[in-house]
């Protein structure tokens, strides 16, 4: 009871908080004996209540007329009601952060549930991810800011200030996230994003605790990846970074921007791929197609795979057999070919600005080749009607012969340029093979401008290079003896010209029988 | 300042001297209606008169009709209601000076009081 108007007859009580009013109607004392009590009237209340501040409205007129009217119906007792009510302030909404679909990194995703492809044709399930991975510029939420709340009133009128919401407070590396102005959060970075309490971040580095499957689809990632098991026949890791696959690789496609690790080896019976950035190394390799960018390194052995290897090959304990590796740098390898005679091939030299010459060179041609297409069917249409070509038609017709006879003359060149460029490149190829065990026949071996095909088995330690004089040797790295030419254990032949008998010496019996 | 309350009604009075009290006027005279007023008017001299418009035996109007009568100029202030504000020129025709409707808040009292306590002075 904070106020009150003390009087006789009527009395009102406002609340401390000021959000009520309480009127009461006392019995009335009769003043004068015989006479009756001076009735209480709706007015002298409400003049009451205005006098004390209290803003009159129709709900209040409304509640003292119903006080009135129980106080006329018995004068004998007091009646009391509240008869103002405050309005309350209305506490704003805190401020709230929302994510946009597909983009809330708790939601749960639960791919395990579907039944493989083609359960449901609509769907590519191959292509649907596990993880909330967002790209550069996108919109990942709304930061929503907190709401000033209502002004509530007292029952005087007297305004109560609104409460406003709490906000939300939300912690981003700005360099990851951007909040803008308006609300609107976006990716500044791709990655994956994360949540932690209240900071949002994005990462680099993407942890798959199981196979990738189904429960994941394929893995597209900016940033680096570690697979704590292996990866599911045809599909697809896309990493700009690193990648390291403890389990199993079956036939799927393994891209990196960097290096990658296959600790458990890759079995891809020839539908697999590998196209790494930088530096490879797997357990085993077994019917893998590929390109590696700079080293690789084998534990145990490359079966049937096609390879190009742009800088150095080592696997001092491994095996390969069957398959085509091409190796830019040096080997070192346990073992080449197979026992059981399987072809296998090892060409040395990937030179990397011959590669991108070539490429270059065959640019022209392809341009040469496009512009003669673009030429030709006119040529051609002239040509069969040359008896009955206007003389406009003529003239075009021996332009037409010139342009084509020209570029022919230049794609010529051009393919003679290249081929120049082949041999050129073969010859300066780096040789340096070191096998430690054993080099199996049905081996080939591309040298540049040499290929050198082993018949007989070689027994190693060997190494195969190429010496001061520009020669291809074989050192026995075992009995340190001097080396022996190439020619005189393996089959040799020039890539671009033939050369007869070169690879052994006549007996002397066949010289003298001469 | 000395204010005489005409009013029949003891709770209005009640109500009336309450707020008169609030707004620091504490000399205040009740009549119960206007004889009464005009009897005790003979000795008592006020400031300021506050009447009511309904009362028995004499009402406000025939009241301030016959108070103009004995040529006094004080100051007098009418309580109405809001159906009754129609007949307020009749009221300033027969000699009050202004008025204030009630239910009113001590602010409008006080801002009536002050108005019409200057203007007269002025006068």
């Amino acid at each position: 009871m904070a106020k009150e108007q003390s009087n006789p007859n009527l009395t009102v009580d406002i609340a401390v908080d000021g959000m009520s009013a309480t009127l009461t109607l006392n019995v009335v004392e009769v003043e004068v004996e015989g006479e009756d009590a001076e009735p209480i009237t709706a007015e002298q209340c409400l003049t009451l209540l205005r006098s004390n501040g209290i803003t009159l409205s129709d709900e209040v007129e409304k509640e003292v007329h119903a006080l009135v009217k129980l106080h006329v119906v018995d004068s004998t007792s007091p009646h009391s009601d509240v008869v103002a009510t405050g309005t309350p302030a209305t506490p704003g909404e805190d401020g709230r952060l929302e994510f946009n679909e597909g983009f809330d990194p708790d939601e749960e995703r639960d791919l395990a549930s579907a039944n493989g492809a083609g359960a449901d044709d609509s769907v590519d399930y191959y292509n649907r991810s596990a993880f909330c991975l967002v790209n550069v510029g996108d919109e990942i939420g709304h930061l929503y800011p907190p709401g000033e709340g209502e002004s509530g009133r007292k029952v005087t009128g007297d305004p109560l200030p609104p409460i406003p919401g709490v906000a939300y407070t939300l912690k981003v590396d700005n360099t990851e996230i951007e909040i803008k102005p308006d609300g609107d959060i976006l990716a500044l970075k791709a990655g994956l994003l994360s949540r932690d309490e209240n900071a949002l971040n994005v990462r680099s580095n993407l942890e798959v605790p199981g196979f990738v499957d189904f429960s994941t689809g394929n893995i597209l990632f900016h940033g680096d990846v570690e697979i704590k098991e292996g990866v599911r026949d045809c599909f697809v890791v896309d990493v700009t970074g690193s990648v390291t696959i403890h389990g199993q690789v079956e036939a799927a496609t393994i891209r990196t921007g960097l290096d990658a690790t296959l600790t458990g080896g890759m079995a891809a019976r020839e539908k697999g791929v590998v196209e790494i950035g930088r530096d490879f190394v797997a357990h085993y390799l077994n019917g893998v197609t590929g390109v590696v960018g700079q080293n690789m390194t084998i534990d145990k052995e490359i079966i049937n795979c096609q390879l190009v290897v742009k800088g150095m090959l080592m696997g001092e304990n491994a095996a390969v057999a069957g398959g085509r590796l091409h190796v830019g740098g040096s080997v070192i390898i346990g073992e080449l070919g197979a026992d059981s005679g399987t072809p296998t091939e090892l060409a040395i030299g990937v030179n990397a600005e011959v590669e991108e010459m070539d490429a270059k060179i065959q640019s022209i041609v392809d341009e040469i080749q496009d512009r003669t297409k673009a030429f030709q069917p006119e040529h051609d249409t002239l040509k069969s009607n040359e008896r009955k070509l206007s003389k406009d038609q003529q003239k075009r017709y021996r332009e037409l012969r010139t342009v084509l006879r020209e570029l022919q003359e230049l794609e010529s060149s051009v393919h003679e340029a290249q081929e120049g460029l082949h041999v050129v490149a073969d010859r300066c190829v780096m040789i340096d093979i070191t096998v430690q065990r054993l080099i199996q026949p049905g081996l080939r071996m591309n040298l540049g401008e040499v290929t050198a095909d082993f018949n007989d088995e070689l027994t190693g330690p060997v190494r195969i290079y190429r010496d001061a004089n520009g020669a291809i040797v074989v050192q026995d790295l075992k009995s340190g003896e001097p080396p022996t030419p190439l020619h005189a254990i393996a089959r040799v032949c020039q890539v671009h010209q033939p050369v007869e008998d070169e690879q052994a010496p006549e007996p002397d019996s066949a010289k003298a029988a001469a | 300042m000395k204010i005489l309350l005409v009013e029949d009604s003891k709770t209005m009075r009640n109500i009336e001297k309450s707020v008169l009290s609030q707004l620091g006027y504490t000399d205040v005279e009740e009549a119960v209606d206007g004889q009464d007023a005009l009897r005790k008017l003979t000795e008592y001299e006020p400031d300021l008169l506050l009447v009511d418009w309904n009362m028995p035996n004499m009402d406000g109007l025939t009241f301030v009709k016959m108070y103009r009568q004995t040529n006094k100029t004080t100051p007098i202030i009418m309580v109405t209601t809001e159906s009754e504000k129609a007949r307020v020129v009749e009221a300033i025709k027969a000699g009050v000076n202004n008025y204030v409707v009630k239910p009113f808040t001590p602010d409008l009292l006080g801002q009536r009081i002050t108005e019409t306590v200057q203007k007269t002075a002025a006068v």
